[in-house]
């Protein structure tokens, strides 16, 4: 029981990091997808495809790139602060969705956007009709691994005295208490679970089930 | 609709190559013409300038003897059916939504929406209560097909465009699809241009045929005068050596039997000595066999009449026979014969009933008019 000692004994301080810790993720997240999605979109219209490789190669390639290299590059630029903390978050999170919008929409089937064309919608119509609802999945997956991701790195971000729930992980390893470190990493661990699955609720709403009954073929 | 193809040019490389050369030619409205060539001969470029999918370098269009410039490119689509072949249905839509697309660019009311998609379904063979709520997903090749063309007529165009719609389809479903095409267009009577590279299908469905070579036209007439009179070797070798049995193809049975035949109409009293008797007189070697309201049951001979007892009963003794109906072609009118033995094939309508006769002799006419072209 030594293991939950800690977290039992201080739950209301744990609650307030876990409020910060949702607050920075809310936030920058938030940001990222609707950036992300918009980026994802302008750098898949038509003659501009070479722009939207260039986009994907380079957000690809970003997503190779530590998340704690992420938040010192920005601490040395912006100082410390929870608002530092977002940006961080917000340019390594916008890079999945970024990434999983352009290529969804890119990968568009050529058949569906020619017989679209060709029975009279307009670009915008076929964005919105046609590209953007057969792109849910990859979309909605990219806004999925983003969120996980953000949480995740949102506890990194307690280095640059963000707050949130990596404050106790940090305290934790530097006083070598184990049940510390826990009450941290428990509370990090059930957000991210609990926002994915909330997200894969709202995506099955949002997608339909022509596109599931296509994937299963 | 007409539409007229005015010097119709489109040149790529600033000219250095030239898809579509100076081609003029009017489609004549409520009829079917196909283009056929081989590929890169620019009949899907033809096709694709016409809805500006592809704009042209040259020349013009003209619907109506108005120009295409005159006309707003997205109204223009709207307003022309087209059908591809990989067909492109929307996987996120269903039936019903996917047919609805062009209503509803055009603002029609969702309760007239809801009728012409039941009766397109119902046009193109389709249950609507059945499909209309599947997804693309849960639908075979042919349905999917199905679809498609159901959804290029949707707001009831006057002119469709069509670029190879059964390419995709395996050849037993093709065979049907373009029956029940045939059956629609003879209801429907729109201006249609079709894309093909299979002849045997430009034949079968062309009112009338436009054979285009390096982006000119090579011979353009009714598809029955193509066939019959190819203009130079290069149509004749396009159209293959068994030009003469495709032109069988297109020719339908109603258009060539004859009603001259010899029917027996049974009753349960008939018997095979009054049979043999009247066969001996009208000095007929056989004679079909019609029951009540003058469906054909069979046939029976002189020579297998004459191994039977006199006072047997008659309907014991009806041999079975194939039959064609009035919209079959003539190949598959041979077919019957060839299958049966026979020289010559009953033709019946949807319900049975004894229509006429079509001989071999009729095809062998028919056949010996055919040209060839000197070499």
């Amino acid at each position: 029981m030594a293991l939950f000692s800690y977290l039992f004994d201080n739950i209301p301080y744990i609650l307030e990091k876990t409020w910060e810790h949702l607050y920075l993720f809310l936030i920058s997240w938030s940001f990222a997808v609707i950036t992300g999605i918009i980026i994802g979109i302008l750098s898949s219209r038509g003659g501009k495809e070479k722009i939207g490789r260039v986009v994907l190669s380079i957000t690809g390639a970003t997503q190779a790139i530590p998340s704690t290299a992420v938040i010192a590059l920005v601490f040395i630029f912006m100082g410390i602060g929870a608002l530092p903390a977002m940006f961080a978050l917000f340019i390594y999170t916008l890079v999945p969705v970024t990434f999983n919008t352009a290529s969804g929409l890119i990968n568009c089937s050529p058949d569906m956007k020619e017989a679209a064309l060709g029975m009279g919608m307009t670009k915008r119509q076929i964005l919105f009709k046609v590209e953007l609802p057969t792109s849910v999945p990859a979309i909605a997956s990219g806004v999925r691994t983003a969120a996980v991701i953000n949480i995740g790195t949102a506890a990194i971000a307690s280095m640059i005295g963000a707050g949130g729930l990596g404050e106790i992980i940090f305290i934790g390893l530097r006083l070598m208490d184990v049940s510390k470190i826990f009450a941290g990493a428990l509370p990090v661990a059930l957000l991210a679970i609990s926002i994915d699955a909330l997200l894969a609720l709202a995506e099955r709403a949002i997608m339909s089930e022509g596109l599931l009954l296509s994937k299963e073929n | 609709m007409q539409i007229r193809l005015e010097n119709l040019t489109k040149a790529y490389d600033k000219g250095a190559f030239k898809a579509v050369d100076q081609l003029s030619l009017t489609f004549e409205p409520q009829k079917l013409t196909v283009l056929i060539g081989p590929s890169g001969c620019g009949k899907t470029t033809v096709l694709k300038m016409i809805n500006r999918l592809i704009e042209r370098t040259g020349g013009d269009i003209l619907f109506d003897g108005k120009s295409i410039d005159q006309i707003d490119r997205i109204q223009l689509r709207r307003q022309i059916g087209y059908a591809i072949q990989n067909i492109g249905l929307f996987v996120h839509m269903n039936v019903f939504d996917n047919i609805a697309v062009v209503p509803r660019l055009l603002k029609w009311p969702e309760k007239k929406i809801k009728s012409r998609v039941e009766e397109l379904l119902e046009l193109v063979n389709l249950d609507p209560y059945v499909h209309r709520y599947k997804y693309p997903a849960q639908l075979s090749g042919g349905q999917k097909q199905r679809v498609g063309v159901a959804r290029s007529l949707a707001a009831d165009p006057k002119v469709i465009l069509m670029d190879e719609p059964f390419g995709a389809i395996d050849p037993i479903n093709r065979e049907k699809l373009q029956d029940a095409f045939i059956d629609i267009q003879e209801k429907i009577k729109k201006t249609i241009i079709f894309v093909t590279h299979d002849i045997r299908e430009a034949i079968k469905l062309g009112d009338k045929i436009v054979i285009m070579d390096n982006g000119r036209i090579v011979q353009y007439g009714d598809t029955v005068k193509v066939v019959n009179k190819p203009k130079n070797a290069f149509v004749e070798s396009l159209l293959g050596s068994d030009r003469v049995l495709k032109g069988l193809e297109m020719m339908r049975v109603k258009d060539n039997y004859a009603t001259d035949f010899l029917s027996i109409n049974v009753q349960e009293s008939t018997t095979v000595g009054k049979a043999l008797e009247y066969l001996e007189n009208k000095k007929k070697p056989y004679a079909y066999v019609i029951g009540q309201k003058d469906v054909l049951l069979g046939y029976c001979t002189l020579e297998d009449l004459r191994k039977r007892n006199f006072h047997d009963e008659l309907i014991g003794q009806i041999q079975k026979i194939e039959s064609v109906q009035p919209h079959s072609n003539l190949m598959e009118a041979i077919i019957k014969m060839v299958e049966s033995g026979s020289t010559s094939c009953p033709v019946v309508d949807s319900e049975l009933q004894l229509l006429g006769i079509i001989r071999f002799q009729t095809l062998v006419d028919i056949m010996s008019t055919y040209e060839r072209v000197e070499v």
